[in-house]
Order: structure tokens, then C-alpha cells, then sequence
């Protein structure tokens, strides 16, 4: 499924869901990104996005002036292009915004043009993020931790499968669901998206050991009951 | 509430309804016919899971005590189990408590204390 990065109310935040941003209650003032495009844009000239805010409003005109404005960069551009330098050392030069956006020939880009380093550099984002430019670096950092959201630790299920199908595969699924909560604190989030896969898997297969074995098991308490 | 939601929802109730007629109904101590745990039967140990279904039955019928004597872990879950699925699934339980009960301390904890539970039970015959 496709994943959007959005910058509402000049708080920008992602990847989520488009079910996401449903609950988060955008309106058409809001800019996305998804993978595949060059730049941000209005969150009406996403086809599917506009579709759900029609939805949202009750068929209001979500995309009345969709056509009027053009592909605009949002506003953390504008923002950090007008703060005075923070009082940490500056950026590389070649970190710096104006720099970054719209660079030819990166194509298939995972991560919205101004957050090109999601993964490594916290340190870059927030030096341009709006709010922030400028000052409270550590509290910036701490918010800017918490926007992405957390892939599912798929917990609960890991204690039923425990409980009830297939103990040793529960086990692993809760180690699992433990290493995506810790790698996403830490901010990996491409290994937290991992183990929040493993551990779903291990359910799964815990859940399938537990459906074939178990009237196997039926079986054998019958054909023991027929011996004795 | 969305439609499909709404019908999830339903149909996740009546299974559990009639899960819960089911064990109430069916007295898995006497019956020879109930699944028996695939660990205990191939090694002869407890898994930790083990008695689960006594416990439902005894849990339906108000018996606490017997309910933990047959698996202790299983009915000190439930209310863990319900709280989890109250905070995956809708927004009732408040942000504090989410970040405290899905740290990752506490969800190793977790996994830490069913490894034990599981090694004591056999060694003590819980």
C-alpha cells in the first residue's frame, strides 16, 4: 500500500496510511509526498486523497481549487528559507535546503524531498524543520522522533499464540514484537518495519501449526480411548 | 464506524460467544474428546499454554481458584489481553499508559515471565 508523508498546520509527519490521514482529519490545506513524485503537492492533486477528503466533507468542494494552484512547495521550504541560522554549527553545504529539493535524476526516492535522510540524519531534519529552526534542539528532536508511526507489534496475538496454539513460535513472536518497539525508539525504522514482520509471520505460522495439529491431536486422544 | 468495521466487529463477537457457550457447555477435564496440548503429549512436559482450557471452563462456571489451579498464567492474561486489544484497537486507554504497557522492556518482560512460568510448572507441577 502507499505510504504518505504530509505537512499539515506546518507539522509535518509520515509515513502514514492513506487510513491514517483519514483519522488524522487533513483538510485541502494539507501538502503530501508519496514515492513517485518530484515535489510535494496540495493534497487535492493526489487523486486518492482527494478522493477520501470529498468523502470526508460530505462532497464539499475538496477540489474547487485544485486546478488554481499549482504545484507549490510547502511550507517548511518557505519557512526554513527565511529563519535566521540556529545557533548549532551550520549544515554541510551540501545539506543545505536550498539545495535539496528537486535535484534532476533521483528518481524512485523512498523519502519526501526535504527529509532526503530519514533514516541516519535527525540531526539535518530538524535544523530545517520549521518549528525549530533556531532553537530547543532537543525537544525538536524528541517530537520529530515521535511523527512516523510505529509498525504493529502484533503483541496481543504473539500472548494468544502463546496461550493457545503453538508456545515456541509465540515466543519468538513476542522477542519480535519487542525488537520492532525497540528499533523504532531508536529510530531504525526500516528494522522495526522488519521484525514487525517476523512477527506477524511467527503468528501466523503458530497459528497454522496450532489448526492442523489440534485435530490431530483429537485423533489420537480417540484412537488411544478405542485401545484402552 | 465504518460498515466493514461495524461487521468485524459482529462477527469477532459471535465467535467469542459462542467460544464461550462452547467451553461452558463442554467440561474439557471428563471429555476425551477435547484437543489435548500437542507439547505435553510429545514430550511429556507442560507447555505454558497447558490446562487452558480447564481454566475457560472453571473461569465460565466462577471458579477463580480452580481456574488458576489449572493454568494461573492463562487467566492472569486475560485482562492483559483485553487491555492490549483495547489499545490496538480503539483509543480508550489514555497515551501514558500506552507508552508504559508497549515499551520494550515491558513486552520482553513479558516473554521473560511465560519462560518462566513454563520451566516452574514443571519443575513444581503447578
Amino acid at each position: 500500500m502507499r505510504r504518505y508523508w504530509i505537512n499539515f498546520k506546518g507539522k509535518q509527519s509520515g509515513p502514514h496510511s492513506l487510513e491514517a490521514l483519514e483519522r488524522m482529519g487533513v483538510d485541502k490545506t494539507a501538502y503530501v509526498w508519496h514515492s513517485g513524485l518530484d515535489d510535494w503537492v496540495k493534497i487535492t492533486k493526489v487523486p486518492e486523497l482527494n478522493e477520501m477528503l470529498e468523502k470526508l466533507y460530505n462532497g464539499s468542494s475538496a477540489a474547487s481549487d485544485a486546478n488554481s494552484v499549482e504545484n507549490v512547495a510547502p511550507q517548511v521550504m518557505e519557512v526554513s528559507q527565511v529563519t535566521t541560522s540556529p545557533p548549532e554549527p551550520e549544515p554541510a553545504p551540501e545539506l543545505s535546503t536550498n539545495e535539496m529539493p528537486n535535484q534532476p535524476g533521483d528518481e524512485a526516492r523512498e523519502l519526501p524531498p526535504n527529509r532526503l535522510n530519514q533514516y541516519g540524519n535527525a540531526t539535518y531534519q530538524v535544523r530545517n524543520h520549521p518549528q525549530y529552526a533556531g532553537g530547543n534542539f532537543a525537544a525538536a528532536q524528541a517530537t520529530i522522533a515521535e511523527n512516523p508511526e510505529c509498525p504493529p507489534t502484533n503483541l496481543v496475538w504473539a500472548i494468544i499464540a502463546t496461550i493457545c496454539c503453538c508456545m515456541p513460535l509465540g515466543i519468538l513472536a513476542i522477542i519480535f514484537a519487542s525488537l520492532t518497539k525497540k528499533n523504532y525508539k531508536q529510530g531504525d525504522y526500516r528494522k522495526a518495519e522488519k521484525y514487525s514482520e517476523y512477527s506477524a509471520w511467527s503468528i501466523i505460522f503458530a497459528i497454522m501449526i496450532g489448526l492442523i495439529t489440534t485435530p490431530l491431536s483429537c485423533c489420537s486422544n480417540l484412537m488411544l480411548l478405542n485401545l484402552g | 464506524m465504518s460498515k466493514k468495521r461495524a461487521v468485524k466487529i459482529g462477527v469477532i463477537l459471535l465467535l467469542l460467544i459462542v467460544a464461550a457457550f462452547f467451553y461452558f457447555s463442554i467440561n474439557p477435564a471428563t471429555t476425551k474428546y477435547m484437543p489435548r496440548c500437542v507439547f505435553l503429549t510429545l514430550t511429556g512436559y507442560k507447555c505454558a499454554g497447558c490446562g487452558s482450557q480447564r481454566a475457560l471452563h472453571s473461569l465460565l462456571h466462577g471458579n477463580v481458584l480452580d481456574a488458576l489451579r489449572y493454568n494461573t498464567f492463562f487467566v492472569l492474561a486475560i485482562p492483559l489481553i483485553v487491555i492490549y486489544l483495547l489499545n490496538d484497537y480503539t483509543k480508550l486507554i489514555p497515551s501514558k499508559v500506552d507508552e508504559v504497557i508497549t515499551h520494550h522492556y515491558t513486552i520482553i518482560a513479558i516473554g521473560i515471565i511465560v519462560v518462566l512460568w513454563w520451566v516452574f510448572r514443571n519443575i513444581y507441577d503447578w
